[in-house]
Order: structure tokens, then C-alpha cells, then sequence
């Protein structure tokens, strides 16, 4: 049988090393300014190894075949994929802001979400995308006076 | 404090009765009822999307629109839960287990009104709490030095950490996040850059809202992704419950239900004002009471007029009880009004005992301004709920790269610069695994508010004790009910899991 670590092991590690690297950093900085973070990343060290042990219990209970609290299943990789696929597009997009300018890829981002969400009715594409597009002109641009990253395009 | 509010009163309402905080009354009672109605889509989360709206406005109707769109959210948010069985927020899912009975019945019309009315109670009820009771707990703030609110803080967040999450170990793992985050950029006392990495926009901090869109907005989008797609798949059409007949039942029967729409609105009032009980618990606690005193038990879950009011005043009367350890302790009541405190900061405008000082006419223009987007939520719910749950046709392929443009455009916003938007994007995903590991993101923008709160009353404290911290907290009366609040306020629930546990292994 293929052995699943509950996810709160991987969280608690996680935290952990965040919380313990933190803590190292604070070696740095002056004595009045260390307590505060000193004391919380210690803190969250502490509850990291909490959460870890309660993982591993949890684990436990998957192992012996017992279902883990209700609604506290172990989180799989498929059920992540949409929404990192979904994740990723959103970074393409504000990678997309410096590059080629905010609205040209603010209008390219919806078009091809949407069609990758399903949407398939032309005029609904278009629609939308010119609307969202007007109304974060007219008023961030022309009310708020903002200036909108360029990019190379414009 | 009460006296400056009397004596204000003519300002008071020329500063209310303008056109633009009228307008921006309105907008924030119909866009909130719009997004409170599109399931999937919470108040916090609209409010964080709308706070780039209120920078160019005034600070009187930037708040009041804030405030307006968190309790017209919670409001609309009864309208998909009466008529299509889906809660439009989580604090409607206790108004769906009697709503959409109601709908079955041919009552749809007559649920969706009962429910306005009593939102607009529990929200008026709770917004003449917020204005007499927040100047007296002002007053008592005043009292308070340093030691004191750190330790506020720290009961703030520890209520938090205990309330909002499943597993209290992760409760206050999130508290502390928020916490270490706060301490990213400038040390204020000695300018010592702290876990900057040498970047010169981290020495200016992590940028509070742009953080609080992130958190609420994204882990949205990306849960909405699976299901948008599955629904697209599916070519399953949305059933509307048939809408007919009279707004509101005769008065006869109406007049039944006020002392539950007047309990309901006491009990959501005391846990709106609990750190951390947002309007969820607090239309539970309300339905649940209702219950228990109704002489109709057995119609609850099938169909009770009483269900649905007292769930619904509930929720709306957690509002205004949210905002009152928020506008006067800095402590927010529920997550909402967290996001609410940082439109407050852009603000200029610092919780405390000074907005009901020096910022005293502003701040109950703000008040009376919620006073009446509770009275415009009724009359707009009762006009509009009707066609307003048209919007759930909306499919969620398109409002997800919509919400994810208005986060980004909204985090630019604020500086003009990349930076706020990357904070945003790293927070988006820090709050997905946040929610799918069921850490409380509550907590995190609570420890983020108020960490710098708590580290500055710690490190004056520390100079104030020379050297005996723990004999200085001891000797100071407040300190010491804080400390007692803290440790109940951490331990309570935990025995009460344990007692009911035994219970549950007994019976």
C-alpha cells in the first residue's frame, strides 16, 4: 500500500524551517530589536512541532485504515492541479503587466482564462473583456489619475 | 465622550447628507448585496476588492461604503440561500435549512422579505450598539498604558486563534505568521532594517492591503477554478425557486417573530463584539436559541419564518458588534472588519480612543452613515432581492479572472508599483494552502494588524519594568484581568471540546 503522510507533517516542516530561519536572522539585529520576532519565531517553532506530531498521529489513523477527522483528509495532487494550473496563469499575467503593458495584458489574461474556464460564447468573451477594461480606465486611469504600467507596447 | 456626540449633531448631519456619501451608500448597499447573493464570493472578500475604490474618496464615505458593503453582503447573502439552497455566504447557511423550504412552499417571496427586515433589525440594533457603546469602552481605553495594550493584543489574537480554526495549534501557528510579518521593514525605534534581504521596497513593510486582497481573493479564485470547470462540464443549469405572491407575511404573523428578530439581534451584538466570531457563529448561536425557545420546534429545517429571521438578524447584528472592539481597541471583531480597519489606516484614521476624541465627528458620521445603510439595505433588499439572484446565472469562468484583475489593479493601486502586486500574488498563495490546510487566514491579518500594536506596548513596557517585566505586569490591575481573559480565552475552548467529547463517548 502506498504510504501518504498526512499534509500537516509537510505544513508543520515547513513552518519550521520558515520559523527556524527567521530565527537565525534575528542573531543580526540589535538587542532591542530582536525580542519581538525572537519570541514569535520561537513561538512558531514550538507550534510547527505540535502540528507535526498531530500529523504524524494522523497519519497513524490513515495507516490503520481509520479515516482521519472528518473533513481533514490528506490533501493529493490532483486535487491541487486545477487550481496550480489556475495559480500559474495568474503569475504568466502579472509577469505579462511589465512586459507588455497593463491593459494589453489585462485583455489577453481574460479572454484566454475564460476560455480555459470554459466559456465558449463569443459575444460573452468580448463583452466582459471590454467592460472590465473601460471600467478600470475610466476610473483609475481618467478618475484616480493613475498611470497604468506601459510595457514595451506602449 | 457621549456629550462631544450630541453636541455634533448639526455637523454631524451636513457632513452625512451629501451627495457624495449618499452615492457611496448606495453603491456599497447594492454591490454588496450583489456579491453577498454570488455564492462563493464572501464580504471580506468584497470588502478587500473595494478598498482601491474608496482612495479618492473622502474618508466619511470611503468607511461608510465599506461598512455598508459588509452588511448588505451578509444580507444578500440570504438571497441565494432562500431561493436556490446555496448560501451566498457562510453566514447564511443556517437561513438556507429553512429558505429554501420556504421556496418549495410558494413562500420564496415572503422568506426573502422576512429576511431583509430582519437583517435590517439585527443591523440597525447593532449600529445604535456601535454608538453608544463604543465611546464608553473609548473611555475605558484611555486607562490603558502600555503593558495593557500588549496584552489587548495578545487577547485579540489569542480569542482569534481559538475561535476561527478547527485545530487551536494552528489557529495560533497562523497568529504568530501574521506576527513575525509584521516585523518585516524599518525597525520604528531603532531603523534597523529587519528581514528586508537587502530589498528597498521590504524596508517599507509588507503593504497591509494588498496582503489582506491576496489572502481573501485569490485562494477564492483558485477554489472556484475546479468547480467553475466541473460546472461547465456538467451543462447543469441553476434551479431558481419560483418567485410569487406578497413581499412580507400579514402583519398577524409578522408580528410573532419580532422578539425572536429582538433576541437573535442581542445574541449576535455579544459575539460580533468576541474577536473572531464572525456572522457564521453568530447566526448559529441566533438560530439555535430561536429554536429552543420557539413553540413551533418541529417546523425548523422545514420550513420556519422564525429560522430564517433569527439567523438572519444574527448575522447582520454581528456587524456593528464587530466594528466596536475594532474602532475603539483596534482589535477587530471578525475578519471583515479586519480588512475594514486597514481601509480605516489608508484612512489616516488609527483605531483608539483618539476616533472618538480628536477624530470624533468623523468617526459617528461613519456610525450614522451605517445606521442608514442598514435602513437602505432593507428597502433595496425588498425592491431588488427579487431579480438580484439573477446574478448566481453568472458563470463562475467568468467572474474568477475578473475578481483576480480587480485584485491586481487594486493592489497596484496603492503605490503605483509592482511590488504591492507581487505581495498580493504571494499571499493568494500562502492563503490557498492556508484554507485547503484549514489554518485561519483570520488570523494571520489579525497578528498582521496587530502585531505592531503589541510589539511597541511590549518594548515600552520593557523600558517601563527596568528589568522586573513580569512583577510590573503583576502589580497592574488591568494587566492582570487581561491575562486571566487570555489564558480563558485560550483554554475555554479546549476544555469544552474535551467535556464534549466525554459526552459524546458517554451518550
Amino acid at each position: 500500500m502506498k504510504k501518504v503522510l498526512h499534509h500537516d507533517i509537510y505544513i508543520g516542516g515547513i513552518l519550521m524551517a520558515f520559523a527556524a530561519f527567521f530565527l537565525i536572522l534575528t542573531g543580526e539585529f540589535p538587542k532591542e530589536s530582536s525580542y519581538f520576532p525572537r519570541f514569535f519565531t520561537c513561538a512558531l517553532i514550538l507550534i510547527s512541532a505540535l502540528i507535526i506530531w498531530q500529523g504524524v498521529q494522523k497519519t497513524r489513523l490513515l495507516q490503520q485504515g481509520e479515516d482521519a477527522e472528518s473533513g481533514d483528509a490528506p490533501i493529493t495532487g490532483r486535487e491541487l492541479r486545477q487550481p496550480m494550473i489556475g495559480l500559474i496563469g495568474i503569475v504568466a499575467y502579472i509577469a505579462a503587466i511589465s512586459l507588455i503593458g497593463f491593459f494589453v495584458s489585462t485583455g489577453l489574461f481574460l479572454l484566454a482564462y475564460m476560455w480555459c474556464l470554459k466559456i465558449r460564447s463569443i459575444p460573452m468573451l468580448l463583452i466582459s473583456t471590454l467592460a472590465v477594461e473601460v471600467f478600470i480606465y475610466v476610473l483609475f486611469v481618467m478618475q484616480l489619475k493613475l498611470t497604468m504600467p506601459a510595457g514595451i507596447l506602449f | 465622550m457621549l456629550e462631544s456626540l450630541f453636541a455634533s449633531l448639526p455637523v454631524i448631519a451636513s457632513q452625512l447628507f451629501t451627495p457624495e456619501v449618499l452615492f457611496a451608500l448606495f453603491l456599497g448597499v447594492v454591490g454588496g448585496m450583489v456579491i453577498g447573493a454570488l455564492p462563493g464570493l464572501s464580504a471580506t472578500m468584497g470588502i478587500a476588492l473595494m478598498i482601491p475604490f474608496t482612495y479618492g474618496m473622502t474618508p466619511i464615505a470611503a468607511i461608510a461604503m465599506l461598512m455598508a458593503i459588509y452588511t448588505s453582503a451578509i444580507a444578500g447573502g440570504s438571497i441565494s440561500a432562500i431561493l436556490i439552497h446555496t448560501p451566498g455566504t457562510p453566514s447564511s447557511a443556517a437561513t438556507a435549512l429553512d429558505g429554501y423550504p420556504l421556496t418549495l412552499q410558494g413562500k420564496g417571496l415572503q422568506a426573502l422579505g422576512v429576511a431583509m427586515v430582519s437583517s435590517m433589525i439585527g443591523g440597525l440594533l447593532s449600529a445604535i450598539a456601535l454608538l453608544f457603546l463604543s465611546p464608553l469602552l473609548a473611555s475605558a481605553a484611555l486607562k490603558f498604558g502600555a503593558p495593557e495594550y500588549f496584552l489587548l493584543a495578545c487577547f485579540g489574537l489569542s480569542l482569534i486563534a481559538s475561535l476561527a480554526s478547527d485545530s487551536l495549534a494552528k489557529g495560533l501557528a497562523a497568529g504568530c505568521l501574521g506576527l513575525i510579518i509584521c516585523t518585516i521593514g524599518i525597525d520604528n525605534d531603532s531603523a534597523f532594517p529587519r528581514f528586508t534581504f537587502g530589498s528597498l521596497h521590504m524596508m517599507g513593510g509588507i503593504p497591509a492591503v494588498p496582503a489582506l486582497i491576496g489572502l481573501f481573493s485569490i485562494p477564492q479564485v483558485l477554489s472556484l477554478i475546479g468547480k467553475s470547470i466541473e460546472r461547465a462540464s456538467s451543462k447543469e443549469k441553476m434551479e431558481i425557486g419560483e418567485i410569487k405572491g406578497r413581499v412580507l407575511p400579514p402583519w398577524s404573523e409578522f408580528k410573532l417573530l419580532i422578539p425572536t428578530i429582538l433576541r437573535s439581534s442581542v445574541l449576535g451584538i455579544g459575539v460580533g463584539i468576541l474577536p473572531g466570531a464572525g456572522g457564521d457563529i453568530g447566526s448559529w448561536v441566533g438560530y439555535n436559541e430561536a429554536k429552543r425557545y420557539s413553540k413551533h420546534k418541529e417546523l425548523f429545517g422545514k420550513g420556519s419564518f422564525e429560522g430564517v429571521c433569527a439567523s438572519e438578524a444574527a448575522n447582520n447584528a454581528v456587524t456593528g458588534g464587530a466594528m466596536i472592539p475594532m474602532l475603539t481597541l483596534g482589535i477587530p471583531g471578525s475578519a471583515a472588519a479586519a480588512v475594514i480597519m486597514g481601509g480605516l489606516m489608508i484612512q489616516g484614521m488609527i483605531p483608539g480612543a483618539e476616533l472618538f476624541t480628536a477624530k470624533a465627528t468623523i468617526t459617528y458620521t461613519v456610525i450614522f452613515g451605517f445606521i442608514l445603510a442598514n435602513i437602505f439595505m432593507g428597502v433595496v433588499g425588498l425592491l431588488i432581492a427579487r431579480y438580484v439572484v439573477n446574478v448566481t446565472k453568472v458563470p463562475p469562468g467568468v467572474l474568477c479572472p475578473i475578481i483576480v484583475v480587480l485584485s491586481v489593479v487594486g493592489s497596484y493601486a496603492i503605490s503605483q508599483t509592482m511590488y504591492s502586486v507581487y505581495v498580493m500574488i504571494v499571499f493568494g498563495f500562502l492563503g490557498y494552502f492556508m484554507r485547503r490546510a484549514k489554518f485561519p487566514a483570520s488570523a494571520t491579518v489579525l497578528g498582521m494588524l496587530l502585531g505592531s500594536m503589541a510589539e511597541t506596548g511590549l518594548r515600552q513596557s520593557i523600558v517601563m519594568a527596568k528589568g522586573h517585566l513580569v512583577t510590573y505586569y503583576l502589580t497592574r490591575p488591568l494587566c492582570v484581568a487581561l491575562i486571566a481573559l487570555i489564558l480563558l480565552g485560550i483554554f475555554l475552548p479546549v476544555f469544552l471540546e474535551k467535556r464534549k467529547q466525554k459526552k459524546a463517548a458517554r451518550g
